[in-house]
């Protein structure tokens, strides 16, 4: 504090004065006045429509006090702060305060407000207790029984067995979780407390649901005797027809692969190395096993460049996938195989060894693909004859000639290009070996059902088995009930396994299993399952319930640890999955598909999925700037995204990687197809609906619903006019235009991107064709002229947008929907993730971290 | 036409030979006998099926242009003229809703599943009411039922949609009796879950003791769950010791497109009702590709746009729907029904065609519905007011229903009331 410059004491002891008597009383008398100084802003900008003549929207400022007093007295201001920060008001009919004077009001505000959120609503309102959804159940069923079998890791819902869109899926899977019906929603969020319903049908399908998977969990008998089997010379010993197959005359001592194999469910198996031995069975027993394989690269620079091409400026990548045998392994229609490890080969031509373990289904089988293979249709090896070997090239018969005979051309035409060695690009398999890797027996699952000996105790099974399953200790009286059942199916000469699972059966149908709530008694257990449902969308890990048992997750250090040990284990995948989906209310995706075409033989939907975790698991991997998932420089694709939605070529393989953005398309999560599937209908586009989505899920600012009697429009599709003529309504009519200015201009700006996300510039039907025009005028003036001036303007309400999504995740964490009382606590993480520049892994830790997940007492420490 | 003839003529046309056995054989033996008697002489014995699509009609084939008795029957309804006396088509009935394809599950209640929560009874469809109200009088309460889609239209009083079964699942669910293995699994199983909601009865009183009060209210649903299951079991347990009729007709092989498994299964309905198997069924059907020679998908045909193609198959799909709700009708009316003596099926049978959106372009304001049979006074084209404030709910029609098939209830669903003029024998 500056002393003025005069020979008096008298103004600086009155400073000092004012200093201490301020200080004495207290915070809420500087909000008074913080917001008392703001009557001068008030009544230039707002008493004309908000004061002692006229009251818009029943609000009057003259009058309203100060103190901020009271809950309706908060409200009332925050909803002042948003009008204004938003740039609403004062409307754009009025003069418009300049930016220094804005920013002083909104600081002042925002000041004010938080500390009258602090005072007002210490206590937060604590969520209803709530059953897990079925995504979570049958989480927990997994980590709880140890289960592996990959439907368990499936991030999302049972998958269809058919997948070529004739509207006729079957389910058919011993999911445990198959036919449960689905979790009622709210705000697109499928865990909130007070939305889901208990009835006896979901309580039966429980009860199913646990005896299933105990059965799965049963696994009893001697070990199995599973030696090492190594295939080699040829591992695949049957088919394919082409030039793979015919090549094994001239290779008695390796496999090839030649060509890119095609997508689970295509009608040819053609670039794919898999025992054939066990191909028709699998690997015989369940467990956890060590794949090696020997394998080597040839001729990534090769003469036949003209008609076969190849990639030469990336190596050669192997895959190793498992596929399950039981749907028909490499026939049609088998959408049931996983990618699992993808190794780059020196492109040395020499063999080397590769290793990867990994639990396999006892019915699943191991198989090899080319990654980045060339892709050549029609690669017939009379073609590469005929040019590079013409001595020895002749016609092919024709298609009458005797079987024979073309066995004898094709064996010659191989010939001539393999007997000397392939001088094309190829990869060579010189042998695969599996071996078993127990690391226990009997396995993980029977030991904890039943004991390693067999002899154990029932109750102390029975007990150690409920501290698990309810997620906390148990004492013995708790347990009484579920043990008596067991002792009782003893009584009746039932066996030792069959009694038990009849307790543990108790135990999962009882509510302290399938209701998630706070635990005031065991404050360190409840922190665990807070944390692994938020994080996991499944219970906590052995290592988790040991740091509760020992309370160290009491200070905030512990607990962070505990979190980035959590987001590094490959359960925060549903993290990554479930939040987005629900945030960017991807629930929609897949429930108005496009008749038929690639979608389904694709499989684009699973990609689509696939390439969102992609994002934003690498966001959250690097700690990345939130306003990433606006636009960014890059973006993730894999071969099928790349050649069906964003027409390139240049992306070869299925694994997602990373790679620069190109235009039109750009970068950013939100014009990914699965985004622009998701807000469309499968069949055309509607500006509506993804401004509506922008407005809702983007920027968290939904608009009002539409009145009651406006009939849905009826599109014209026989393409005489542009959907932006057909909304003409919107601009003229003006009961319509004050909602609709606000929502189309941000919806027109993806017209570029069709039903599925692909970029046209022309709406298209039939033999019309009518240019897509995106520009539109904003309520301020405002040009948006396309989806690169929308994301422009996302990006300038990067705050707000990081709002919307620190709401989302705190809904999301806490399963319940925010009250007016929580926006103190999203402000407050909004202000401390700004010097960073809002990231992804530190508003995880704010969130987990957020006393609103946790009750008062495990708050307390 | 004297019944007989009108049967052989059935028969001949269904293509499938029904041979109706003796009744008595086919009732489930055990059940009471006095008390079915007793339950005729009070009120006679009802059934309800309501047939249904996701995707509503094509309104210019389907409305007819003149009201009263002496309409022209558009294309899509041309299949119903042998019914014509039997048959009412409604029009400006509608459930006030907006919202498009999430009005569907909203047809056999008025309200969206979104709002459900605000309603005592929330989204309770129409013959989940009935089904309540029957117990396990019959084998299955209800039987809710898909032929290529899903279906959307059956919730129960706590909000959960009912699964449904298809073509195989009903043959087997009426006529093939477990065998005794499975029998005795099933008692087991009832034996063990008895016990076990015992002990998880104990269990949940302990957790409702800590809770406060707005988890108490929300934990009742446990509760009640609890209960409803344990009732459920004491329901069923009889019917595992009870056989099953035997099977009049070999078992329809699935999966050969719509036309031959819808006409299966309606038919089986016919076999189903016929036995007392059960006395409420919802059927959705759907579209395969390949069905009436067309190649596509339901719903892309349903986003028409007023293109040629898509519209005739359209008409094609929603007339072969009401040509199997005519041949349903055809089925029932040469039945005697075992139950109601004097009455054929027909007469003791309501059959509800309809749907919760209107068209495919997501319109919901008048619904299509047809109404036939139950002893409702019927054969004309009620045109209802279509002023908004004269417009009256659909559920008013649901309410008339649910009171002829004799559930003493006064509102349902989003009624106000009964639908003025619909008249039907006691």
């Amino acid at each position: 504090m500056n002393t003025p410059r005069t020979g008096s004491l008298w103004p600086c002891f009155l400073a000092v004065v004012g200093l201490l008597t301020a200080s004495l009383r207290g915070s809420e008398l500087r909000g008074e006045e913080r917001l008392a100084s703001l009557t001068g802003f008030l009544k230039t900008h707002c008493y004309e429509c908000h004061g002692s003549d006229r009251q818009e929207n029943e609000l009057r400022f003259d009058t309203l006090s100060r103190d901020l007093a009271n809950k309706d007295q908060i409200e009332t201001w925050q909803r002042v702060l948003d009008q204004i920060r938003e740039g609403n008001m004062p409307p754009s009919s009025r003069p418009r305060p300049n930016a220094a004077e804005r920013r002083g009001v909104i600081e002042r505000l925002e000041s004010g407000l938080a500390e009258a959120y602090a005072r007002e609503f210490p206590a937060a309102k604590r969520p209803v207790i709530r059953r897990l959804n079925r995504i979570e159940l049958r989480n927990t069923l997994r980590d709880l029984l140890s289960l592996e079998q990959p439907m368990f890791w499936n991030l999302g819902l049972p998958r269809p067995e058919d997948a070529n869109g004739d509207g006729n899926v079957s389910r058919h899977s011993d999911d445990p979780i198959a036919e449960f019906p689905s979790d009622e929603l709210e705000h697109g969020f499928d865990n909130i407390g007070s939305r889901l319903v208990m009835s006896d049908f979901l309580l039966q399908m429980l009860i199913e649901a646990s005896e299933k998977s105990l059965a799965l969990a049963t696994v009893p008998g001697p070990e199995p005797t599973a030696g090492v089997r190594r295939f080699a010379g040829h591992i695949r010993t049957e088919g394919p027809g082409g030039l793979e197959g015919w090549s094994r005359s001239f290779n008695p001592d390796h496999d090839v692969l030649l060509e890119r194999y095609r997508e689970p469910g295509a009608a040819t198996n053609i670039g794919r190395i898999a025992p054939s031995a066990i191909a028709g069975k699998g690997v015989g027993v369940s467990g956890r096993w060590r794949i090696r394989v020997v394998a080597s690269a040839h001729h990534r620079d090769h003469p036949w460049g003209e008609m076969i091409h190849s990639r030469t400026d990336e190596p050669f990548l192997l895959g190793l996938h498992l596929i399950d045998t039981a749907r028909g392994a490499f026939n049609e229609g088998n959408p049931n195989t996983e990618l699992q490890q993808q190794w780059e080969l020196p492109d040395d031509g020499q063999p080397h060894e590769y290793v990867h373990d990994t639990w396999i289904d006892s019915r699943w089988v191991p198989w090899l693909g080319w990654e980045n293979a060339p892709y050549e249709r029609s690669l017939r090896v009379e073609k590469l004859v005929e040019r590079y070997r013409p001595d020895r090239f002749r016609p092919r018969p024709s298609d009458h000639a005797p079987e024979a005979e073309k066995q004898q051309y094709q064996h010659d035409m191989a010939a001539a290009v393999f007997e000397r060695g392939y001088d094309g690009p190829h990869i060579r398999i010189h042998s695969l070996s599996i071996e078993p890797l127990w690391e226990t027996w009997p396995p993980r699952s029977q030991a904890f059902l039943y004991g390693v000996t067999g002899t154990e105790p029932v109750a102390d099974l029975v007990r150690r088995f409920a501290t698990r399953a309810w997620r906390r200790p148990v004492t013995a009286e708790e347990v009484a009930r579920p043990l008596a059942l067991a002792q009782a199916r003893l009584d009746v000469g039932g066996g030792r396994d069959e009694a038990l699972r009849m307790a543990y059966v108790a135990l999962l149908a009882s509510p302290q299993f399938y209701y998630v709530r706070d635990l005031p008694a065991f404050p360190q257990y409840e922190r665990a399952s807070r944390l692994s449902y938020f994080l996991w969308s499944s219970m906590p890990d052995a290592t988790l319930f040991d740091r509760a048992a020992r309370g160290e997750l009491a200070t905030s250090e512990q607990r962070h640890a505990e979190v980035e040990r959590m987001l590094n284990d490959r359960r925060a995948k549903s993290l990554v999955r479930r939040f987005t989906e629900r945030w960017l209310r991807l629930d929609k995706l897949g429930s108005m598909p496009p008749p038929g075409g690639f979608y389904f033989h694709r499989q684009m939907e699973e990609q689509m999925r696939r390439q969102v975790d992609a994002y934003v698991g690498d966001l959250l991997a690097r700690n990345g700037p939130l306003r990433e998932i606006i636009d960014s420089d890059y973006t993730f694709l894999n071969e099928r995204t790349a050649q069906w939605i964003y027409q390139r070529g240049d992306v070869w393989g299925d694994a997602f990687r990373r790679v620069p953005a190109r235009p039109p398309y750009g970068g950013g999560l939100l014009t990914m197809p699965a985004m622009m599937t998701a807000t469309a209908n499968g069949v055309d586009t509607s500006p509506i609906l993804r401004g509506v989505w922008v407005l809702e899920n983007v920027l968290g600012m939904p608009p009002a619903p539409p009145p009651p009697n406006v009939e849905p429009l009826s599109p014209d599709l026989r393409g005489a006019r542009t959907i932006r003529q057909q909304l003409e309504a919107h601009r003229a009519q003006e009961s319509c235009r004050s909602c609709h200015e606000k929502i189309d201009p941000l919806g027109f700006a993806f017209e570029n991107f069709d039903e599925l996300g692909l970029w046209r510039t022309h709406y298209r039907t039939g033999d019309k064709s009518l240019t897509i025009d995106t520009a539109s005028v904003l309520p301020d003036g405002r040009t948006v002229s396309d989806i690169d001036g929308l994301k422009q303007l996302l990006l300038e309400r990067e705050e707000q947008v990081v709002r919307n999504i620190v709401g989302k995740m705190l809904t999301y964490a806490t399963g319940r929907l925010l009250t007016a009382g929580d926006r103190g606590e999203v402000e407050r993480i909004v202000t401390a993730l700004r010097p960073d520049g809002y990231r992804l892994r530190d508003l995880i830790h704010l969130v987990a971290e957020s006393p609103l997940l946790f009750s008062p007492q495990a708050n307390g420490g | 036409m004297p019944p007989n003839i009108l049967r052989r003529r059935f028969l001949r046309q269904g293509g499938v030979l029904l041979a109706l056995p003796v009744l008595d054989s086919l009732l489930p033996r055990g059940v009471a006998r006095e008390r079915l008697a007793r339950e005729h002489r009070v009120r006679p014995v009802k059934r309800f099926v309501c047939l249904s699509n996701n995707y509503g009609v094509y309104p210019q084939a389907f409305f007819p242009s003149e009201g009263g008795r002496e309409f022209a029957l558009p294309p899509t309804l041309r299949s119903l003229e042998p019914h014509r006396g039997d048959v009412t088509v409604f029009s400006n009935l509608d459930h006030g809703l907006q919202g498009g394809h999430a009005c569907v599950p909203s047809l056999l209640s008025g309200v969206m599943p979104v709002v459900a929560p605000n309603y005592p009874e929330m989204n309770l469809s129409l013959d989940q009411k009935m089904a309540g109200q029957l117990g396990a009088a019959t084998r299955f309460p209800s039987l809710t039922l898909q032929v290529n889609d899903a279906n959307l239209i059956s919730f129960t009083r706590t909000g959960v949609q009912v699964p449904a079964i298809d073509l195989r699942g009903l043959f087997r669910a009426l006529f093939i009796d477990e065998d005794d293995r499975h029998k005795q699994s099933a008692r087991e199983r009832y034996a063990r879950h008895s016990s076990l909601l015992d002990a998880v009865r104990d269990e949940a009183r302990a957790v409702e003791r800590e809770l406060g009060a707005e988890d108490r209210h929300k934990f009742g649903e446990y509760l009640e769950a609890v209960r409803g299951l344990e009732q459920r079991i004491v329901q069923q347990q009889p019917w595992i010791e009870r056989p099953k009729p035997p099977a009049p007709i070999a078992e329809p092989t699935p999966g050969r497109g719509t036309e031959k498994d819808l006409q299966a299964m309606i038919e089986l309905i016919a076999l189903a009702i016929q036995t007392d198997s059960s006395r409420v069924f919802t059927l959705t059907s759907g579209f395969v590709n390949g069905d009436f020679g067309l190649s596509g998908g339901y719903h892309g045909f349903s986003h028409h746009g007023e293109r040629e193609r898509e519209v005739a198959a359209l008409q094609a799909i929603e007339g072969y729907q009401v040509s199997m709700m005519a041949h349903l009708i055809s089925l029932l009316k040469a039945q005697p029904d075992p139950l109601n003596e004097g009455n054929s099926l027909f007469d003791s049978t309501i059959v509800l065609y309809g749907c919760g959106m209107a068209t495919g372009q997501h319109t919901t304001r008048n619904l299509p519905l047809l109404l036939a049979g139950g002893g409702f006074r019927l054969g004309e084209h009620r045109v209802l007011p279509e002023g908004k404030s004269e417009r009256l709910p659909a559920a008013n029609l649901l309410l008339s229903i649910l009171q002829n098939f004799g559930v003493p209830a006064d509102q349902f669903g989003t009624s106000t009331g009964t639908l003025a003029g619909l008249e039907w024998k006691t």
